[in-house]
C-alpha cells in the first residue's frame, strides 16, 4: 500500500480534476458552481488523504463523490421534492444557461441532453464524452450494467431524434 | 472504414451495444472525415460535440496541494488587519494624549480663553504696550507736582 502525499495525490486525484469538472457542470450546468464543487472535493480528499489508499479505484470513487456534492448542492436551494426529474428542473430554473455556443447545433445538443433524465444523461456523459467502461460507470452511478445499457441507448436515441427534429422541420 | 461498416457499428451504437473499441473507431471516422451523406449529419454532430465537451479544462488557480492557499491568504489578512488596527489604535490614544497637553489654557481675554501660545503672547505683549504707554501718558501730568513743591515753597517764602 503507498503512502498518500503531495506527489501521490498529485499523480492520483489532481490530474483528475478535469474530469471531475466537466462530470460536476453537466449535472449542474454551471461552471461556477462546477468550479466550487471540484474545489471543494480536493480539499476533502487532501483533507483525508490517508483514508484514500484503501480505495481500489480512486478515480471512480472521486466522480461518484462529485455526483454526491452536486446533488447535495441542488437540494440546498431549497427544492421541497425529491424526485429527480423535480430537482433538475429546479436546477436549470435556478442557473441561467451560461454557454454562449457560437454553434447552433452544438447548443441545440447540449440542451437535448440537459432535458434528459438524470440517469441517462450521466451514463450518456460518462460513457460518450469521457469513455468509461460499463464497469466504471457502474462503480460511480451504482447502476447494473444492464440497465446501463437501456439508458445509455435511450439516450442516445433521444438525442439523435431531436436533432433531427430541428434538422427536418427547421424549428 | 467502409460507410457500410459504420451504418452497421452506428446500428449497434444507438442499442447500447458497441464496445469502447468500436465507439473509438466511430469518434475516428468522424473526426477525420468531413465530406459526409447527408443521413450522417446529425450523428457527426453528436459526435463532434462529445469531442468538444472533452476538451473542457478546468484552471484552478486556488488550489494547490500541501497547502491551502486560499486559507493561508485569508489568516495573512486577518493578522495584517489586526496589526493595522492595533497601530490605528496606539496613534489615536497618543494624539488625544497630545491634544489635551496641548489644550493648555495660557490666558483669558474678555473671558475667553487663549490655547495658542503665540497669540497668548502676542496678546501679554500688547497689553503690556498699552499699560506702559499709559503709564507714559501718566507721568507727563505728574511733572505738575513740581509745581506744587514750587507753590510750597513760595508759600514758605512768604509766611
Amino acid at each position: 500500500m503507498h503512502r498518500m502525499n503531495a506527489k501521490r495525490f498529485e499523480k492520483d486525484v489532481y490530474v483528475i480534476k478535469d474530469k471531475l469538472y466537466r462530470f460536476a457542470n453537466r449535472i449542474l450546468n454551471n461552471s461556477a458552481e462546477a468550479e466550487d464543487v471540484v474545489h471543494e472535493l480536493l480539499t476533502k480528499f487532501w483533507e483525508n488523504r490517508k483514508n484514500l489508499t484503501k480505495y481500489k479505484n480512486i478515480e471512480a470513487y472521486a466522480m461518484q463523490a462529485t455526483k454526491n456534492i452536486c446533488f447535495d448542492k441542488i437540494r440546498h436551494l431549497k427544492v421541497v421534492d425529491s424526485s429527480h426529474a423535480e430537482i433538475r428542473q429546479a436546477g436549470n430554473s435556478l442557473y441561467s444557461d451560461d454557454y454562449s455556443e457560437k454553434n447552433e447545433m452544438q447548443s441545440l445538443i447540449r440542451k437535448s441532453i440537459d432535458k434528459l433524465p438524470e440517469k441517462q444523461k450521466l451514463v450518456m456523459h460518462l460513457r460518450d464524452i469521457e469513455g468509461y467502461s460499463f464497469e466504471e460507470i457502474e462503480e460511480v452511478l451504482k447502476i447494473d450494467i444492464v440497465a446501463l445499457r437501456v439508458n445509455l441507448s435511450r439516450a442516445r436515441k433521444k438525442v439523435r431524434s431531436e436533432i433531427l427534429k430541428t434538422v427536418n422541420y427547421g424549428i | 472504414m467502409e460507410f457500410e461498416n459504420l451504418e452497421i457499428l452506428l446500428e449497434k451504437y444507438f442499442e447500447g451495444n458497441t464496445t469502447l473499441n468500436e465507439e473509438l473507431e466511430i469518434k475516428d471516422f468522424f473526426k477525420n472525415n468531413t465530406e459526409l451523406p447527408e443521413n450522417l449529419i446529425e450523428t457527426k454532430a453528436m459526435f463532434e460535440f462529445f469531442r468538444n465537451e472533452k476538451e473542457q479544462q478546468l484552471d484552478l488557480k486556488v488550489f494547490s496541494i500541501g497547502k491551502n492557499r486560499k486559507v493561508k491568504m485569508r489568516k495573512l489578512y486577518y493578522q495584517v488587519f489586526a496589526i493595522a488596527a492595533s497601530i490605528l489604535i496606539l496613534i489615536s490614544i497618543f494624539t488625544y494624549t497630545d491634544n489635551s497637553e496641548e489644550q493648555i489654557v495660557y490666558a483669558y481675554i474678555n473671558g475667553k480663553p487663549i490655547m495658542n501660545e503665540q497669540v497668548a503672547k502676542m496678546e501679554a505683549k500688547r497689553a503690556l504696550l498699552l499699560v506702559s504707554s499709559n503709564f507714559n501718558n501718566g507721568t507727563e501730568n505728574l511733572k505738575h507736582l513740581s509745581s506744587f513743591s514750587e507753590a510750597e515753597s513760595l508759600v514758605e517764602g512768604i509766611n
